[in-house]
């Protein structure tokens, strides 16, 4: 081996990456928020008795977990102009992500709401509360925090998945790292600084995840 | 440790409690599987009265009383609460249900919600209380029923029999008409049931209409006005604690008194 590590080029184009690393973590942090929206909302409809409802959540759910993602992002962003839908890269990347996530949230959640005891539903209804707000204030804080792991692991999956969407030009961390290498052949150190930089944004994600857990879910400690 | 209002014993009392707050009539109910569990039971529930229901496991009592306030469909009869038509998916029956304060057998106390804040959910949402008239209210009843020092902590840091309490609190903030208790001290450590006990037995000097599902008999026999008895979804009597207990006329009831009294 007589390669010789250069590290020069990854300091001299920092900028790039780094621009790059916040659009990654800006794409994510959107895409996950609305993708939660989704999977409250698909969670609620896949356990509100509503056939209809149910079944096309349920359809939803099939056809986004079981197709390539690259596929959907694609769809999105070379398939609906077709239909005069025209997206930026930046849009069609933090929809696609929404739209993935939500289905996979839609499930996780879900199987949150099926955990919490129907005594809780029969408690919110005996005082008063209808079904939907039984769902907010009574069955989806316990739920939640139920499959919060689970939850916050898919989370990450979300994170790493955003490196896809350097393939329709969004200038993403992955983005960043192909036009340095491919102006550069510092493969080695490019890759390698990009992959620190994709862990840093998990770490950070997992951080905050951890002190959410703590401010919100005070309550599962004392839980039996 | 419990003190609500006491009961008024003004001379108009009769005449109050002659008001009908639930009415139960030949009320039937299938299960999915097609068990008859109610076989036309017909009841009514005067304001101010305490009333017993007692039976053997799978007589329908826990059923009876959970179609008072809609928790369970019944495909026959009909049942008011204070004149109002009550059924199970019924339109605007969550207006009823505020009416009707229930107490289960595990609590059901919000496990994310302070105990502050299980009692004052219903208050804030569904009867427009600002949230420091609900809490001064939930302080309130805390103090009545023995724990307002643990209003900040969450149901899980609570014994069953605390737990219990909140979960009368809890009820009562609403100001029901009626309070139901179905088993409420079935899953307590037996050295909790009598704190729970003794709170029921103070909301029912204090004049509330409560109708308890329950194998306490001491409880029964002190505080009941009557005593339903149900047995395989037949209403089999109705009678005074007296009757009930000393000359028990019905054969199945009987035997219910040899198996429970030993």
């Amino acid at each position: 081996m007589n390669y010789s590590f250069d590290f020069s080029v990854v300091w001299e184009n920092i900028d790039i990456l780094l621009a790059g690393a916040w659009l990654t973590l800006k794409i994510s942090l959107v895409a996950i928020a609305f993708g939660l929206v989704i999977g409250v909302i698909g969670s609620l409809c896949r356990t509100s008795g509503n056939k209809i409802l149910n079944a096309i959540t349920l359809a939803y759910v099939e056809v986004i977990r079981n197709t390539p993602y690259l596929i959907q992002l694609f769809f999105i962003f070379f398939g609906l102009p077709n239909l005069g839908i025209k997206l930026s890269a930046e849009q069609a990347a933090i929809l696609s992500l929404a739209v993935n996530f939500g289905a996979y949230s839609t499930e996780i959640v879900r199987a949150g709401v099926e955990s919490i005891p129907q005594g809780q539903w029969e408690a919110g209804m005996a005082i008063g509360f209808k079904k939907l707000a039984i769902f907010r204030y009574i069955v989806i804080p316990p739920a939640l925090a139920n499959i919060y792991r689970a939850l916050v692991g898919q989370v990450i999956l979300a994170v790493l998945f955003t490196s896809i969407v350097s393939q329709i030009a969004a200038e993403d961390l992955t983005y960043a790292g192909d036009y340095l290498n491919s102006r550069t052949f510092r493969s080695f150190e490019i890759y390698f600084t990009v992959a620190l930089l994709y862990l840093a944004i998990v770490w950070l994600i997992k951080g905050v995840a951890f002190l959410i857990e703590n401010q919100a879910f005070k309550f599962a400690k004392y839980r039996r | 440790m419990t003190n609500f209002q006491p009961r008024s014993h003004s001379s108009n009392t009769a005449i109050l409690e002659t008001k009908p707050i639930i009415v139960a009539r030949d009320v039937e109910k299938w299960y999915d599987n097609g068990f008859h569990v109610l076989k036309g039971v017909s009841s009514t529930i005067n304001q101010g009265e305490v009333v017993v229901l007692m039976g053997p496991s799978g007589s329908g009592k826990s059923t009876f009383i959970r179609t008072f306030n809609g928790l369970e469909p019944y495909q026959k009869g009909r049942i008011e609460i204070d004149g109002t038509l009550i059924a199970h998916n019924q339109k605007g029956i969550e207006l009823l249900r505020r009416e009707v304060g229930m107490v289960f057998q595990q609590f059901n106390l919000f496990p994310h919600l302070t105990v502050l804040k299980n009692i004052t959910l219903g208050p804030t949402h569904l009867r427009g209380l600002s949230k420091p008239q609900a809490k001064a209210n939930a302080m309130q009843l805390l103090a009545k029923v023995g724990i307002a020092h643990q209003a900040n902590k969450y149901p899980g840091q609570l014994s069953g029999g605390q737990q219990q309490r909140v979960a009368i609190a809890r009820a009562l903030a609403m100001q029901p008409k009626v309070m139901l208790f179905d088993e409420p001290t079935s899953a307590l450590d037996p050295e909790m049931v009598r704190e729970v006990l003794d709170v029921m037995r103070s909301l029912a000097e204090s004049g509330m209409t409560m109708v308890c599902v329950t194998h306490e008999v001491g409880f029964a026999r002190e505080v009941a006005d009557r005593i339903i008895f149900l047995a395989d979804g037949t209403l089999v009597a109705d009678t005074t604690p007296d009757e009930f207990f000393n000359n028990p006329k019905e054969e199945r009831l009987q035997k219910f008194l040899a198996q429970i009294l030993h």
